[in-house]
């Protein structure tokens, strides 16, 4: 195989610019559809921060990038006319059977359950409740200790793995939720 | 003349190996044009801005100008073949003395990270496998699972319902073994003709024309240019097993890759 670049798509450069590269602490102020790019460099050189700051660099962008964040900060994820949070939580999922379990919060509406993210205000999945088949709770290995996941099966023979505290509730919530559709 | 105010700035694209002061024509963003500031032999590849910089002033604006720095980042390492690619959005406030003297505490960092990268690039490997393919295939090896599905449909409703129910979860998991082992197989194969991977644990965007495949595995691989094409091989005969289908993009810059947290000067 030869590797390619098949026509960069903006959605892969944003998982390599935003994610990964050198960084400084003071990005740009920029937006991407209301949504506040700030913050999205994790990998601070510690270190080489306080360099920069000592050189003077970046204490007023510092600032600046702070206060444009708190006006800008958003606290909720964007709701569909007439959808209701019913349970919001925070725990894990995962998809099929990757193996690979992502965190962010979790919201149990009238509509649908989905994951969002806040940092990036991004929803990450979600399914909704109409188109779920099963709704199961099931013991699971997960870094070798037992414990509960709930197994949601979708139309599309997708399954969802939902993961927290209180699993008892989110099914109870969440059975009483898919009945009402 | 460069007019030098308490606002300006210096946009960063990456830093490079050459002691010549060059200017690369207007390759950044908003069409700026991108220039090195020396020391030594490494240089900063910049964008100079007499203001500084204002969120962007809708979403078109802000794609620009992550394209733009992609489009410097190919162009810079079209150039000066290693390169240290900053993050987007990397603004430092100052002028070129500024940089410099940056560039002179952190020389050593900068340097032998260079040279640990030189004559290599950054690729993305993605595995995706068809799930249909698995689910025939797990039921072909698996005697029990093949029993199990034989009881189905000889039952009541309720407890054909319960046998259905007790096969999916046992060929769910027959499919997450195979793929875990799979997946380990692959790994090492790859890892083989890689001085470095990171296996993404977010999985990177897949465009369409994967989608309804799942994915196996997603790695970020710093390869030496002469094992390019071993790699290539490797993932031709992953490509060629049935239900596989592999993804490889590159090259990039080593953005998964450079990493100067060790032994930045502080």
């Amino acid at each position: 195989m030869i590797p390619e670049r098949e026509g960069d798509s903006l959605v892969e450069l944003l998982d390599r610019l935003l994610n990964k590269g050198l960084v400084l602490n003071a990005d740009v102020l920029i937006s991407v559809g209301g949504i506040p790019l700030i913050g999205l460099s994790l990998r601070l050189l510690a270190a080489g921060i306080e360099t920069m700051l000592e050189y003077g660099l970046f204490e007023q962008f510092d600032k600046d990038t702070r206060a444009w964040e708190l006006e800008h900060r958003i606290n909720k994820p964007v709701l569909m006319s007439e959808e209701e949070v019913m349970l919001r939580f925070y725990g894990s999922y995962s998809h099929n059977q990757s193996k690979t379990w992502n965190y962010c919060f979790i919201y149990l509406t009238n509509r649908r359950i989905f994951g969002w993210n806040k940092s990036i205000n991004k929803i990450l999945y979600e399914v909704s409740l109409k188109n779920i088949l099963e709704i199961t709770v099931i013991t699971n290995i997960h870094e070798e200790k037992e414990r509960e996941e709930i197994c949601i099966k979708t139309n599309d023979d997708n399954f969802l793995y939902v993961h927290s505290q209180n699993i008892n509730e989110i099914y109870c919530k969440l059975i009483k939720e898919v009945h009402c559709i | 003349m460069k007019e030098i105010t308490q606002e300006s700035c210096l946009y960063l694209y990456s830093i490079v190996n050459t002691a010549a002061e060059q200017n690369l024509g207007p390759i950044g963003i908003n069409d700026n044009s991108v220039y090195t500031i020396v020391y030594r032999d490494i240089a900063a590849a910049v964008h100079f801005s007499e203001t500084k910089p204002k969120a962007a002033k809708d979403e078109q604006q802000a794609k620009e100008w992550i394209f733009s720095h992609n489009y410097a980042i190919d162009k810079l390492t079209e150039k000066f073949n290693t390169i240290l690619p900053f993050s987007f959005g990397c603004v430092a406030q100052g002028n070129d003395e500024t940089i410099r003297s940056w560039m002179q505490k952190n020389y050593d960092s900068f340097k032998s990270e260079l040279e640990r990268l030189s004559d290599t690039a950054e690729y993305l490997v993605q595995i995706f496998y068809d799930p249909k393919v698995l689910a025939e295939k797990v039921l072909k090896e698996n005697p029990d699972l093949q029993a199990l599905n034989a009881k189905i449909d000889g039952g009541s409703k309720g407890k054909n319902y319960i046998l259905k129910k007790q096969f999916d979860v046992r060929r769910d998991h027959a499919i997450m073994n195979e793929l875990s082992k799979l997946g380990t197989e692959f790994g090492n194969a790859i890892y083989e003709n890689t001085m470095e991977m990171i296996h993404e644990e977010k999985s990177f965007h897949v465009p369409e024309k994967y989608k309804g495949k799942k994915s196996v595995i997603t790695l970020s691989c710093l390869v030496s240019n002469r094992s390019v094409e071993n790699l290539g091989h490797v993932l031709d005969q992953i490509n060629q097993r049935e239900g596989f289908t592999v993804r490889f993009t590159g090259p990039w810059a080593p953005f998964s890759f450079v990493d100067l947290k060790r032994d930045f000067q502080t």
